[in-house]
């Protein structure tokens, strides 16, 4: 029962969300409040918005050519040489993502549960554990997203609802109040959290039902856009602009804050680590998988799962270049914005238009 | 073959350098409250004293007697006499169940100091945010070793801390916490914290302590302390005592709502702040022939109990407009939510503009029950 | 030894004593039959093997009857045992055969041969009656309510009791002798009607392939033929209870009933298929549901218990409330190993225990167990070598493994249950979820005969819909249709009468 390699749209659906859903959700408010004030939501909407519409980019490109996956794809409307280009930002855009999927795990892991363990083992560890399913098909990915997808559903709701006695919604106040100026600041912001729906670009050739899957996958986005507006409202509730200005981590600080009487485990946060462990794992699982892809796409080799161990060491010293947390979102951060908007807005849209270009020409 | 010998080797070698993090549970110190103090005497400037429970005295089978430990350090900064206090006992500290952090009264007047302290404690990782915070009349130090002394019923997660659960139900204090201290001084610059004295064998937790910009200004009493809770709305139960007629009668509250409404007459803010209260009478006189108490007597009454806390809360604005300068009521906060552009306008010199400003205490009392008596 | 027979019986009859020398239970009994003209038979046959009453009575018996006294070969041509078998034998089972592999295979099973001379054929009885285990209740399996039969040893017996479930010639029974030397009977039972026919293509396959000596348990078949036999996890379930081969027949799943082994295959398996057990069935719908979300804490409880243990006591105290935090240290105070040594301890204790409690049956095993459970937890606590927690965690540890119905996917999770202790020893919770996450990566990524092992979780294409009949257990008139992770061809099995409504 060979080359039954197909994902379903429900999978591509919590690919999205649990692909999307990763290191961002922790400090995302802070850095909204930071960016657009008390209208951050604002912001998440229209990025969300954005994201959809590369993903129906994305869409319409394997609607374009129904029978070839997107390195074929790319190949014949980029040709070759242009897209070995892309191919190589596309690898070291992965690369970067994993690195600083790692690092930042491994900072989180240090501040808030091993204080003096190397940053190094924590890196390895989970590097080393991510590569066991790494080395799947996509079919696997797919599966590993529908398993943390409820997870990751039914923790948003449970940290909202237990959070709910201690909220002040007049916090919330005033409503559009910021800046005009601020609102793009916001969008780059939380567009960037949106990152992760690349993973569209592997998955929708494998789908099991053509139609639909952009649907699913659009859900998906709008699952997202939902679950980050709860808890950006959630967090600015608890805290107001002003502390949430304050909180490096407010999901991480909502979470201590609740206080359920008489409960078994006190400190809910060591549990919050605990399932973002697993968010961001399935964040770095398909990162992974997709810089192995692409790794072996520009080599020419069908298998990919043997070059999950030699981009290992590449991911780790990436990882440990920078010095802090500060400089790690100001070099691997920054890197991972402009290579992020070369090979995943740009390139979409690029072999979009393009196709439709040699199709016309084609045709007359 | 080489994978699993890969494989085996890291293992092994993680094995042999690993468990940087191991400490077991019996061989750390849990401390639950932290107290410190600008030191009165010469040398370095901080006090900073650790009480932590004794283990040995826990449990079924507990061996020593003595079940509170407090061990103190004078260090330059914070950071220092904690560790300072780690070198003296036998375990390290771990502070995730740390209750409450007391404040000694000098330090409290020392904005600086105050400063220092409320970052170290925002910034740590491990420290709860919800941590109790309260100011010693005198010093913490003090305050902490009476403890002890003061205890009438074991409270195995620390007396003070659990004095300030905030499932009490009283008003002539109000516990606060980190995050709420913050969170209202950075709203209006203003935040309430209450006071602890040591009174012969009595530990006393009461009234509080005013903070403007992290200094201390001045104590409120304890029912001024409450007047203040019934303006921000946040009285969770109290009992009011108001003279009506000859005698007083005891009216004792279950819930209370604010509200403020702010009007503005030729440029001069006006802030009127809505009480409701709803409660029980709880004790009148008994008389030798039946009274009914009619609706008219009862309106008698609730006049009678809103007049005696209007009283007491016009008396507490006064206080804090004219001796403190201190916006303790949360009208800043008001404003920004309610208000923004006027609180652009007057954002800047809120500390002068607020002692001007007219506040307007509207009480209405309800009595919702009348007890057993008819 | 693969030639035809001879003409002549006392060659062959050589044959069969050289391939059977040094075999003290062949028995070769002759005959000479016919009062004038006199023919030499031999019926040859393996002690033990036959029913002995059946093969005196109504072959011998007849063949030295008076009827056959009248006997002579003119009139019935050369063909003698053509005769033998219409007009003198009283078996059930008779058939011709020519080959000798194929004889002597029938004899090593149990049926008698008869042979005569001037014929190249001999004739097959079957006879076979052996001693055998009659049915009990499975022990294993034990129900409170529902039928208490389980399989015996013997193959024949086993698919009459699910044919006696299934009365539909939509059930198939395909028997294939596997292991070159042993020859066991494998039978192949599926619904014709509901089974996925590529499903069944890869089974034959793989069963195709096997090229083994012998086949002693159902469970060499089982390791041959999974997906992934380097996984401490079952990927065939296999039962005792005929009522649950029946039930999976039911549901497109195939099963495999191994001769000599009371416990049938049944494939696929997944997780889900694995924590049920066939009483969920037999009782209310509300018991049931609460009784399959136990076992769901249970397998959390089993894998996880110790090395939540470990990681909150040596590295994570913070996570327990702090009155907790010092009743527990303060009974760990006398306690002189770390955490990670005090669980490895107590477990290998309890595995000891167990181990010997299952070699040791009876009176024997609950003395080990008393001794066990009851003195050395107390005089470990006494003595200070552990903490009271440390045995009550280790009891509902075990206890929560026994509550797993497959005992086979209860022992892989204790085998992980161990791995996780090492990761939380080393780094503490991140090393308890790092230790979920391998788990959980491995159980996502089996196959059970093209199955995802975590089906319906894993959502291929199926409808979370199944969850009805996994995480919880729907009232009987709401599974109307068959699960899907199987494929089946024909999806309902239960009419509409309760869809619209009663009427």
């Amino acid at each position: 029962m060979e080359g039954n390699k197909r994902v379903s749209n429900k999978q591509i659906r919590a690919m999205v969300v649990s692909t999307i859903v990763g290191v961002g959700i922790l400090s995302l408010p802070n850095q909204l409040a930071m960016a657009s004030g008390n209208d951050g939501w604002v912001s998440i909407l229209v990025a969300g918005l954005l994201t959809i519409g590369v993903v129906v980019f994305i869409g319409k490109i394997f609607d374009i050519y129904p029978d070839k996956d997107f390195f074929q794809i790319g190949r014949e409307v980029l040709g070759n040489g242009i897209f070995s280009i892309f191919l190589i930002i596309l690898f070291a855009y992965f690369i970067a993502l994993v690195a600083f999927l790692s690092r930042s795990l491994a900072e989180l892991i240090r501040a808030f549960l091993l204080a003096t363990t190397p940053t190094e083992v924590i890196i390895i560890t989970f590097i080393l554990c991510t590569s066991y399913i790494a080395r799947e098909e996509i079919n696997i990915i797919g599966r590993l997203a529908y398993h943390i997808y409820p997870l990751i559903l039914i923790s948003t709701a449970a940290l909202i609802i237990v959070s709910i006695p201690g909220l002040d919604p007049t916090n919330i106040l005033p409503l559009f109040q910021s800046n005009v100026k601020e609102v793009p600041g916001g969008i780059r912001t939380s567009f960037f959290s949106f990152v992760g729906y690349e993973i569209l670009l592997f998955s929708f050739f494998y789908s099991e039902k053509k139609d639909g899957r952009l649907k699913s996958a659009i859900q998906g986005v709008l699952i997202v856009m939902l679950i980050y507006v709860t808890i950006f409202f959630t967090t600015l509730a608890q805290y107001g602009l002003h502390g949430l200005q304050r909180q490096a981590y407010p999901t991480l600080s909502l979470v201590k804050e609740i206080d359920l009487p008489g409960f078994f485990v006190e400190n809910l946060d060591g549990v919050a680590m605990a399932i973002w462990v697993l968010i961001v794992f399935s964040t770095m699982a398909p990162s992974y998988y997709s810089a192995a892809k692409v790794f072996s796409n520009l080599l020419n080799v069908k298998d990919h799962s043997m070059f999950i161990l030699p981009i290992l060491p590449i991911a780790y010293i990436i990882s440990l270049l920078p010095q802090n947390t500060v400089t790690l979102t100001e070099t691997l951060g920054k890197f991972l914005d402009y290579s992020g908007l070369i090979v995943i807005v740009i390139l979409p849209v690029l072999i979009y238009f393009v196709g439709i270009y040699k199709l016309r020409r084609n045709k007359k | 073959m080489k994978k699993t010998a890969i494989v085996l080797m890291s293992v092994s070698l993680v094995f042999m350098s690993g468990c940087w993090d191991m400490a077991e549970i019996n061989e750390r110190i849990f401390p639950y409250s932290v107290g410190i103090d600008l030191n009165p005497d010469e040398g370095e400037r901080y006090i900073v004293t650790i009480s932590y429970p004794n283990i040995f005295a826990i449990g079924k089978n507990a061996t020593q007697e003595e079940r509170i430990y407090n061990v103190s350090s004078i260090s330059s900064t914070i950071y220092e006499g904690i560790r300072q206090v780690n070198t003296r006992i036998p375990y390290p500290l771990y502070f995730k169940h740390l209750g409450t952090i007391v404040i000694g009264k000098t330090f409290a007047e020392d904005q600086e100091s105050m400063r220092k302290l409320v970052d170290s404690t925002n910034r740590d990782f491990t420290i709860s945010k919800r941590v109790r915070v309260i100011t010693a009349e005198h010093m913490a130090h003090d305050l902490l070793k009476s403890v002890p002394i003061a205890v009438k019923q074991e409270a195995i997660e620390g007396t003070l801390f659990n004095m300030l659960k905030g499932n009490k139900k009283t008003s002539r204090y109000i516990p606060q916490n980190l995050t709420r201290f913050l969170q209202e001084m950075d709203m209006g610059g203003v935040s309430i914290m209450p006071r602890a004295a040591f009174h012969g064998e009595d530990l006393k937790i009461f009234g509080g302590c005013v903070f403007k910009n992290f200094q201390f200004v001045g104590h409120l009493g304890e029912l001024q302390n409450r007047a203040v809770a019934l303006m921000r709305g946040n009285i969770k139960e109290t009992l009011v005592v108001a003279p009506f007629e000859d005698i007083c009668i005891s009216y004792s509250v279950s819930s209370s709502k604010a509200k403020k409404q702010l009007e503005i007459n030729e440029g001069d803010i006006k802030i009127t702040i809505h009480v409701e209260t709803e409660g029980v009478l709880r004790e009148y006189i008994y008389t030798d022939e039946v009274v009914e108490i009619t609706p008219d007597i009862l309106n008698e009454m609730e006049k009678a109990i809103s007049k005696t806390l209007e009283e007491e809360t016009k008396e507490v604005i006064r206080i804090l407009q004219k001796d403190f300068k201190a916006d303790g009521l949360g009208i800043a906060e008001y404003l920004q939510k309610f208000h923004p552009k006027i609180w652009e306008e007057v954002s800047d010199d809120w500390e002068g503009i607020f002692p001007g400003i007219t506040i307007e205490p509207v009480i209405d009392a309800k009595i919702r029950r009348m007890g057993l008596t008819g | 030894m693969n030639g035809k027979l001879a003409k002549d019986i006392e060659q062959n009859i050589k044959t069969i004593e050289g391939l059977f020398m040094n075999c003290y239970d062949i028995v070769i009994r002759r005959i000479e039959m016919g009062e004038g003209y006199k023919v030499k038979i031999a019926v040859i046959y393996i002690d033990g093997l036959i029913d002995k009453n059946h093969v005196s009575e109504y072959t011998i018996g007849f063949l030295n009857s008076e009827g056959s006294g009248s006997f002579s070969p003119i009139g019935y041509g050369k063909d003698i045992l053509d005769y033998i078998s219409k007009e003198v034998l009283a078996n059930a089972e008779v058939q011709e055969e020519k080959n000798m592999q194929n004889i002597v295979d029938a004899i090593l099973s149990g049926d008698t041969v008869l042979m005569a001379d001037n014929t190249d054929k001999a004739l097959i009885i079957g006879s076979r009656g052996w001693v055998f285990r009659s049915i009990e209740e499975p022990e294993t399996e034990a129900v409170i309510r529902g039928p208490r039969e389980g399989f015996t040893e013997v193959l024949k017996f086993n698919t009459t009791m699910i044919r006696r479930r299934i009365k539909d010639t939509n059930l198939k029974i395909v028997v294939k002798a596997i292991g070159k030397r042993s020859k066991t009977g494998v039978a192949l039972l599926y619904m014709e009607d509901i089974v996925d026919k590529t499903f069944l293509q890869e089974v034959n396959k793989r069963l195709m392939s096997i090229d083994i000596d012998s086949i002693s348990d159902s469970s060499s078949l089982e390791f041959l033929i999974e997906d992934n036999y380097l996984s401490a996890f079952p990927q065939i379930e296999n039962t005792e209870r005929p009522d649950s081969v029946a039930a999976s027949l039911y549901e497109g799943r195939i099963a495999l009933i191994v001769d000599n082994s009371p416990f049938a295959l049944i494939l696929p398996a997944t997780v889900g298929t694995l924590l049920q057990s066939s009483e969920d069935y037999y009782s209310r719908w509300s018991d049931s549901t609460f009784v399959r979300l136990i076992r769901l804490i249970a397998v959390g409880l089993t894998v996880l218990s110790p090395s939540l243990y470990i990681a909150i006591t040596a590295y994570h105290p913070g996570l327990l409330p702090a009155k907790l935090t010092y009743f527990l240290a303060a009974s760990r105070i006398d306690v002189p190993f770390p955490a990670v040594v005090e669980a490895t301890l107590m477990e290998l204790t309890l595995e000891l225990l167990r181990e010997s409690g299952t070699r040791m049956a009876g009176p024997v095993g609950s003395t080990v167990g008393i001794v066990g459970g009851l003195i050395i937890g107390q005089a470990a606590v006494d003595a200070g070598i552990v903490s009271p927690l440390m045995i009550i965690i280790v009891a509902v540890t075990t206890i929560a493994s026994f509550v797993i119905p497959s005992t086979e996917f209860a022992s892989g999770l204790r085998v992980w249950r161990f791995i996780l202790m090492g990761f939380s020893a080393l780094l503490g919770l991140y090393g308890v979820m790092l230790g979920i996450i391998l788990l959980g990566s491995h159980l996502i990524k089996m196959d059970s005969f093209g199955v995802p092992y975590t089906s319906p979780y894993s959502g291929l294409g199926i409808d979370t819909g199944e969850l009805k009949d996994t995480l919880l257990k729907a009232p009987i008139q709401h599974l109307r249709e068959r699960p899907e992770f199987t494929r089946p061809r024909n999806k309902v099995r239960m009419g509409g009468y309760w869809k619209n409504g009663r009427k």
